[in-house]
């Protein structure tokens, strides 16, 4: 009776350190080097002699002892890409139950590790890939700009003959688009809650300004206005439009058809986007993830920033998706009257 | 519809017979105000340009003009504007419909990966944004010499013949790409009339019918 009462007394102030492990290793935002310097504690409560690591980290060698070393430890290698650790952790002579316990914990501790490694290596390349991405897009655009901003800047520094009343004409015609242009390429490159005073705004014109800087055909129906900070707003219908445009051409030759109904309630605004046009949605529930996207060719986050902008405004933002109809986003914004 | 759209939608047809004196040029630009200063710095040289947005609008616009001479084309188009999908889509379309005229890239993608690709698809020439107005035009009048060069030697029996050999294949490979695409032509240039094609080919029209069917090739392909 009293072997049992001190077996259980032992599991569980063995699941009470690997529960400390794991909080530990989950408050140091699972950093590896972080929770190597720190686990000595925890672990020496749990009865190991010693600790002893060497770490490459990115090809940086780090590395630290703590407690004893002597005969029996526990050794492990974990390599993950440019990530590899060595780590002996010293015990003292256990049998039966104690080795058991003991062996649960180092294991538990192990998985820690090589897990902070896999999660190290995921944000890198995640990060990675995405500031490919951007660059790429940001890229594109920055010398459509420069392309544009040169031939404007030759053709006013000497127009041809006769051509001056073109060129203003056409001039014109541009700069406003241009001006669009660099704002939303500047709002790509700040994820910055934009600051500033709300005004009311007309969310018709709002939306055919975006769709025809995406080259969309728009059928609109009913009228609706709302108090909100213009970049806002403005970056939200570009990232839903811009996205919607895209979403709207997969595999089709079909030009967009794309409706949107705006209803004006008794305390918000509603919007409902659709291209009559599109393909059924197949992976509805991955709308709204972040660095998703369907093909590969978009950053993946057009739809989830449009989200928490719409979230942070107030309001809220959802994909209608049925099995055999297009998609229909609907965006609901307060008034703010 | 807006006013791009409605652009490219008039290019579908056939230009006026007045501009016919003029080389025709087609400009393939996804951004609407690039293209509208383009556009200009062409015409202020006395080119006639036709327009399109994208892949989609761009082929009726092929299809509907013959005579276009110079494609200037950006490989970022959308649906997928931030790669060269759609651009190397309408060299490849262009270079398999034996497309006479000269296709000139102009774009800010990627310079070595995407100029490799292009030329491999059979583009004419590859400019990369930004590119000074006079760069642009020296790249047109280049590919127009060649056009009309090339439309001159047509005219006395001549094909000038482009496709990729990989050495590797061997000779019978490249004998038989250039019998399909010399094949083609003549057929395109006849209007796919099969005895015509057999007299100028010097063969049998019973030839001419075996290479239909050993080239899948049909009337519209020509």
């Amino acid at each position: 009776m009293l072997a049992t009462a001190w077996l259980l007394w032992q599991a569980r102030r063995r699941a009470h350190i690997t529960s400390q492990l794991v909080s530990l290793n989950e408050s140091l935002s699972f950093d590896l080097p972080d929770f190597l310097r720190k686990c000595w504690k925890p672990l020496s409560q749990a009865g190991f002699k010693g600790i002893n690591w060497q770490l490459s980290w990115f090809g940086t060698t780090l590395s630290n002892s703590e407690g004893v070393e002597g005969n029996v430890f526990i050794q492990r290698k974990l390599e993950v890409e440019e990530i590899s650790l060595v780590v002996n952790l010293y015990d003292g002579p256990r049998r039966f139950e104690q080795r058991y316990f003991s062996t649960i914990l180092s294991e538990s501790f192990f998985l820690l590790l090589h897990m902070d490694m896999w999660i190290k290596l995921g944000t890198v390349q995640g990060a990675f890939a995405q500031t490919a991405k951007l660059t790429v897009f940001l890229q594109h655009d920055m010398k459509n700009l420069v392309q544009l901003i040169s031939l404007v800047a030759e053709q006013l520094e000497a127009p041809a003959q006769g051509n001056e009343e073109k060129l203003l004409i056409s001039l014109r015609a541009v700069m406003p688009s241009l001006m669009d242009r660099s704002e939303r390429f500047l709002n790509t490159l700040s994820s910055q809650v934009h600051q500033g005073q709300r005004r009311l705004v007309d969310l018709g014109d709002a939306i055919h300004k975006t769709a025809k800087i995406y080259d969309l055909s728009v059928t609109l129906s009913g009228s609706a206005q709302t108090f909100i900070n213009e970049l806002t707003l403005n970056s939200i219908l570009d990232n839903l439009i811009g996205n919607y445009a895209d979403q709207s051409r997969i595999g089709t030759e079909v030009t967009p058809e794309v409706q949107v109904r705006l209803e004006d309630l008794e305390d918000h605004v509603e919007v409902a986007i659709k291209d009559s046009n599109g393909a059924p949605c197949l992976w509805p529930e991955r709308l709204f993830e972040p660095f998703w996207s369907d093909k590969g060719t978009g950053l993946g986050i057009g739809l989830y920033h449009a989200r928490q902008q719409v979230m942070a405004a107030g309001g809220s933002l959802r994909a209608l998706a049925p099995s055999e109809e297009p998609l229909t986003f609907i965006l609901s914004l307060p008034k703010n009257l | 519809m807006n006013d791009e759209t409605e652009a490219a939608d008039e290019n579908g047809s056939e230009v006026e017979e007045d501009a016919e004196q003029q080389p025709l040029i087609l400009l393939v630009e996804d951004d609407p105000a690039l293209r509208l200063i383009l556009k200009n710095v062409l015409e202020t040289k006395g080119y006639c340009v036709l327009e399109a947005q994208s892949r989609a609008t761009a082929e009726p616009v092929i299809k509907a003009n013959p005579g276009i001479a110079v494609v200037i084309l950006d490989l970022g188009l959308p649906p997928s504007a931030h790669t060269t999908i759609e651009g190397l889509g309408i060299i490849r379309a262009l270079s398999d419909d034996l497309f006479p005229g000269k296709i000139v890239v102009l774009t800010g993608q990627d310079e070595e990966s995407s100029a490799l690709a292009a030329i491999r698809e059979g583009a004419f020439d590859f400019l990369s944004k930004p590119s000074k107005a006079d760069d642009i035009l020296k790249a047109v009048q280049r590919a127009l010499l060649f056009y009309e060069k090339e439309q001159a030697l047509a005219s006395e029996g001549l094909t000038r013949l482009q496709f990729n050999a990989r050495v590797s294949d061997g000779l019978k490979a490249v004998r038989e790409e250039a019998e399909e695409k010399l094949v083609k032509q003549v057929l395109k240039d006849t209007g796919f009339n099969v005895y015509q094609s057999a007299a100028r080919l010097g063969l049998k029209r019973e030839s001419i019918y075996y290479f239909l069917k050993k080239f899948g090739i049909k009337r519209d392909d020509s």
